[in-house]
């Protein structure tokens, strides 16, 4: 059978890449990819969403590491039941070394656990503000 | 379904034999338009070898520049990689692949085009 489109291992040329956000800046890795079937279940699976994070990466990890990993994002996270930060396959730019996406890092799941930490915690340590008021100074 | 939970499975084939590991999933870019990437990516196959150790870094493919010596090693513990369309699965399952053909009747795995 003969395919038009261009073919890609997704392990060797995917996984692990680096996601660079519309502005440039770092936004993660790619540590999973979200497979789904189409409607009726019975064609190949498609693509559908990067997953990345610690709660993506656990799985991979395996074993009492990846568990205990696995259990830190749960503990950390706001939802009862996080799951990993999910990036929709369609803001995807174009990916070669990196994969570039069409949006900011604010508007990306990937960035919800460390707003969290930085609302949640980081904030409420003495000094916190002073240091966010210095920064924001200069 | 997650890609990493196909990666590494045990690959089954029509008799019941296991003859390799999932150490890559080929992909082709001819689904549904997604974004501004354009056609969404489906799966068109299974890359096969012998052990999933190192298959990420590519080191055993023809296509893959590398230090021989490593290029070496890997081919060695990779053995031939071989190939199955998604047509030749008959199922995935947790930590396993089955397929509807015997591993003698699958192809070598060729770099993607």
């Amino acid at each position: 059978m003969e395919y038009a489109g261009r073919m890609i291992d997704a392990g060797l040329q995917l996984l692990d890449r680096q996601i660079i956000d519309v502005n440039g800046e770092m936004a993660g890795n790619v540590d999973d990819l979200e497979l789904t079937f189409p409607g009726e279940g019975t064609g190949p699976p498609i693509v559908t969403a990067i997953l990345a994070g610690p709660g993506a990466l656990s799985r991979r990890i395996g074993g009492r590491l990846g568990s205990w990993l696995e259990s830190v994002h749960e503990r950390l996270h706001p939802h009862p039941d996080p799951g990993p930060a999910r990036i929709p396959f369609g803001v995807v730019k174009k990916f070669n070394a990196a994969v570039e996406l069409t949006l900011p890092r604010a508007e990306l799941e990937v960035d919800r656990l460390e707003k969290w930490v930085r609302d949640t915690i980081i904030s409420k340590i003495p000094g916190a503000e002073n240091e966010a008021a210095t920064e924001e100074g200069g | 379904m997650r890609l990493t939970d196909v990666l590494g499975s045990e690959v089954i084939d029509s008799t019941g034999r296991k003859i390799a590991v999932v150490t890559d999933v080929r992909l082709v870019q001819d689904g549904p338009i997604l974004g501004e990437l354009g056609a969404a990516f489906r799966v068109h196959g299974l890359v096969m070898g012998r052990v999933s150790m190192g298959a990420h870094m590519g080191f055993e493919r023809r296509n893959v520049r590398g230090p021989w010596l490593l290029k070496r090693f890997f081919a060695l513990i990779q053995g031939t990689p071989h190939y199955a369309e998604w047509e030749l699965i008959r199922s995935i399952e947790p930590d396993r692949v089955r397929l509807r053909v015997r591993g003698e009747e699958l192809r070598v795995a060729e770099p993607p085009r």
